[in-house]
């Protein structure tokens, strides 16, 4: 397989994984089929990041996350309007990242001789397989639409009144 | 100048095809870990304790919170 059609093929089952995967996850807040938090659960029993409880109070700021969740993966799965959408859900993708990546304390913790390994390589888990793979995902994708990127990468733009 | 851009975007489509095969391996692992406990039908959601630190000895006997993302 020449290294063009790979690349296509790899484009198409990243697309399908990185759609199935947010539409889980936002169907997951109105229905729940996951152990993540729900729309149904108790504000105090949701969690490891006082963020994310924050998030939920607000009562509009998580659930408009979890929204873009379940537009993205279905504009994924079913290919429809995917560079827009994968811009709209850049902030959600991103802050998932950085919310799995705050393993700074436990790393200096472990280094304290303070946490074990096993919290360590817990949390490193955690920040692999659904943080940072939803960010590695996205982002070999909007590499592979960043054509469509293209016009609007320009410093000074000029309007048009309609 | 020609071989040097051409050098360059034979290294991108190489960097490219690296992030992808590392995106699908996630993506393969990932969602189909997620797929596997949709309402438990295959592997239950405990098995998701593995990323979930154990508790520490004061806190174990507090309830535990469920797994977030």
């Amino acid at each position: 397989m020449d290294q063009q059609r790979l690349n296509q093929q790899l484009i198409l089952w990243v697309r399908l994984l990185l759609g199935l995967q947010y539409l889980l996850g936002g169907i997951n807040w109105w229905y729940k089929i996951l152990p993540f938090p729900s729309i149904t659960d108790p504000v105090a029993s949701a969690n490891k990041h006082a963020v994310l409880m924050a998030m939920i109070e607000t009562g509009w700021m998580f659930q408009t996350a979890k929204l873009i969740e379940l537009l993205t993966g279905l504009a994924l799965l079913f290919n429809r309007f995917i560079p827009l959408m994968l811009v709209v859900s850049f902030p959600v993708a991103l802050s998932t990242f950085i919310l799995d990546a705050m393993i700074g304390p436990t790393l200096v913790g472990f280094l304290g001789g303070t946490t074990s390994f096993a919290v360590l390589w817990a949390k490193f888990l955690d920040l692999v397989y659904f943080g940072g793979c939803v960010l590695a995902m996205q982002g070999f994708l909007m590499i592979a639409y960043f054509d469509r990127y293209r016009p609007m990468l320009v410093a000074r733009a000029e309007a048009k009144a309609p | 100048m020609n071989a040097r851009n051409s050098c360059i975007h034979k290294a991108g489509r190489h960097l490219f095809t690296a992030l992808g095969i590392v995106s699908l391996f996630l993506g393969i692992t990932s969602t189909g870990w997620l797929v596997l406990i949709v309402d438990q039908w295959a592997l239950p959601w405990k098995s998701l304790a593995v990323m979930a630190p154990p508790p520490a000895p004061q806190a174990a006997r507090q309830q535990t919170p469920p797994q977030t993302r």
